[in-house]
C-alpha cells in the first residue's frame, strides 16, 4: 500500500491535510506493524480528520465508532434484531415447525445487526475503523476492546466465531478526559498532534480559503497563534481559525484592527468571557 | 560503536532508569520501527518515540534523554509538543480545560513557588538527582549545556525562584560542593542551571 512515509504526507496532502514528516512517519509505522494508532491532542487539530484522510487516501470505507459513557458490546459489536426474529417465530409456527427448526432459522446472519466493531472486522482490509475519544468509555468497554484489539476477532456464541481475515486499520483518539488502561496504549503506536505552527497553519488557510490575501492570511494566523497561548476556555482550533479567515474575506476585509476582530470575534471564539478576554490581553491590534 | 540493535535496547533501558515504563513488546516495535523507517532524525526520532513512550508527559525526559544518547545536535524535537524541558516558566502552558481553574492559594498569573515547583520538579530537575547520584558527566554536561541555551528566555524574577529552588534542591542531596568541583574552570556553576 504505502512504501514510505513520504507517500502517507504527499497521499495527504492530495487530500488537502497538511502533515509534519514526523506524523506521516509514525501514521506509517502503525500500518506496516499493523498496530492501532492512537492519536492524542487537545480538540480541534485534525485527530478524526486524520482518520477520514486516510480512509480517503486509501480508499477504503470509514467506520466510525464514537465513544461514550455507557457505550457497551451491543451498541459497538453486534446485536440481535428481536422484532424480526419474532416475526419469523411467528411465520414458522403458522407453518407447524419444529422448535429446533425454528431456533436454527432466527439465529441467522439475516438477523444479526452489525456494529461498527463487528464490521470492522468483518470487512478486513476493506475499511479503516475509527473508535473516536476512546478515554469517554468506561473500564468494562476498554478492556472489551482491548481484546479485540489483540485477537482481531469476536465469537457470537449461536453463530460463530469471527476472525478478520486482515488486520483492519484502526485509529483511536483520545482528548485524555480520562487516564485509561496502560495495557491498551501498550498495544498501539503513539501520536501526538498539536497545533500546527504559524507556517504550516498558513499553510492550510492558503490551501482551504482560496482568493485570500497571503499578507492578510498571515495576520490571521499570527493572532490567533498568539492567543492560542492565552488561557481561553476554548481555544481556536483550525477549522475556526479557517472560518474566520473565510469570514473576512467574505467581508471584503482587508486590514486586522481591533474593529474587525469587535464584529466578527464570534466567529474564532465561542465563549464570550473569552472574546473580552482576548480583547484585553491579546496582540495589539490597531 | 555498539551495533544498532544494542543501542536501540540500551537507551530503552536508560529510560527505564529514568522511571519510564518501557515493556520488552515495545522495544521489540521500536526496533522493527527502525528498521522500517531508518536513521534520518525526522523519522528515527519519530519512530522511536511512538514505540517506547506511552504518556505524553514523558515526552521530555524522552527528548533530553535522545539528545544525549544518541549525540543529537539539534534542539527542537520534530513533535513541537514534546516541549523544551527548560521552557520559559512565565509560560504557564495552555489547556483548553483547565482554563479558568485557578488552584487554592494562587492566583492567575503570578509565579508562586508552587507552580515553579511544579515545573521544575518535572524531568530537568529528576535528571539532575539522577546524573548526580550516578555521577553521569555526559549528562550534567547536557544538561548545562541546555541551561546555558535556555537562560536568555526566562524572565529575572523567575531566574530568581529558580535558582533559589535548584539550590534547595541541590542541598537535600548533598551536592553543592561537588559541583563547584566538577564544573571549575569549565562553567561558572551559576550559569550551569538557569
Amino acid at each position: 500500500m504505502f512504501s514510505s512515509p513520504e507517500e502517507i504526507r504527499n497521499g495527504f496532502a492530495e487530500h488537502n491535510f497538511i502533515v509534519d514528516r514526523s506524523v506521516s512517519t509514525v501514521v506509517y509505522l502503525a500500518i506496516k506493524l499493523g498496530r492501532p494508532l492512537l492519536v492524542e491532542g487537545p480538540a480541534g487539530v485534525g485527530k478524526t480528520e486524520l482518520a477520514r484522510v486516510l480512509a480517503l487516501t486509501t480508499g477504503r470505507e470509514l467506520i466510525r465508532l464514537q465513544c461514550y459513557e455507557g457505550l457497551d458490546e451491543s451498541k459497538s459489536l453486534y446485536e440481535w434484531n428481536y422484532q424480526k426474529q419474532l416475526l419469523r417465530i411467528y411465520m414458522d409456527q403458522s407453518q407447524h415447525k419444529s422448535w429446533e427448526e425454528i431456533q436454527q432459522s432466527i439465529y441467522t446472519e439475516e438477523f444479526l445487526l452489525q456494529r461498527p466493531l463487528l464490521k470492522a472486522l468483518m470487512a478486513g482490509n476493506e475499511s479503516v475503523l475509527l473508535i473516536d475519544e476512546v478515554d469517554k468509555s468506561d473500564e468494562e468497554f476498554e478492556s472489551f476492546l482491548l481484546e479485540i484489539l489483540s485477537d482481531y476477532q469476536i465469537s457470537i456464541p449461536e453463530l460463530a466465531t469471527i476472525k478478520a481475515r486482515h488486520i483492519p486499520m484502526v485509529v483511536l483518539t483520545s482528548n485524555n478526559f480520562r487516564e485509561f488502561g496502560d495495557a491498551l496504549k501498550r498495544r498501539c503506536i503513539h501520536l501526538y498532534l498539536d497545533y500546527p505552527t504559524s507556517e504550516q497553519e498558513l499553510n492550510i488557510v492558503l490551501l482551504k480559503v482560496p482568493g485570500i490575501r497571503e499578507d492578510l492570511a498571515q495576520k490571521i494566523v499570527e493572532f490567533v497563534q498568539a492567543i492560542r497561548l492565552i488561557k481561553l476556555k476554548k481555544a481556536p482550533s483550525i477549522a475556526e481559525t479557517l472560518n474566520w479567515a473565510e469570514a473576512l474575506l467574505e467581508l471584503n476585509i482587508t486590514e486586522l484592527d481591533s474593529e474587525v476582530f469587535k464584529d466578527t470575534a464570534g466567529v474564532l471564539l465561542k465563549y464570550k468571557s473569552d472574546i473580552e478576554q482576548v480583547a484585553a490581553q491579546g496582540p495589539h491590534l490597531s | 560503536m555498539k551495533p544498532l540493535e544494542e543501542r536501540i535496547i540500551e537507551f530503552s533501558h536508560r529510560l527505564r532508569r529514568f522511571g519510564i515504563n518501557v515493556s520488552h513488546s515495545q522495544i521489540v516495535d521500536a526496533l522493527k520501527a527502525v528498521s522500517l523507517v531508518g536513521l534520518t532524525y525526522d523519522d528515527f526520532y519519530p519512530a522511536l518515540a511512538c514505540t517506547l513512550i506511552k504518556e505524553k508527559t514523558d515526552l521530555s525526559i524522552f527528548h533530553s534523554l535522545f539528545r544525549i544518547y544518541f549525540n543529537v545536535k539539534s534542539t527542537k524535537p520534530p513533535m513541537e509538543d514534546a516541549g523544551d524541558p527548560f521552557e520559559d516558566v512565565n509560560n504557564e502552558g495552555y489547556d483548553g480545560r483547565e482554563s479558568g481553574r485557578v488552584e487554592a492559594g494562587q492566583s492567575p498569573g503570578v509565579v508562586t513557588e508552587q507552580r515553579m515547583k511544579s515545573r521544575i520538579t518535572g524531568e530537568p530537575y529528576l535528571l539532575l538527582i539522577k546524573a548526580v547520584k550516578e555521577g553521569d558527566y555526559d549528562m550534567l554536561q547536557e544538561l548545562a549545556h541546555q541551561a546555558v541555551e535556555n537562560v536568555k528566555g526566562i524572565h529575572p524574577q523567575n531566574l530568581e525562584n529558580a535558582r533559589e529552588l535548584v539550590k534547595k534542591a541541590q542541598m537535600s542531596i548533598g551536592w553543592e560542593k561537588a559541583m563547584d568541583e566538577v564544573f571549575e574552570g569549565v562553567l561558572s556553576p551559576r550559569a550551569v542551571f538557569f
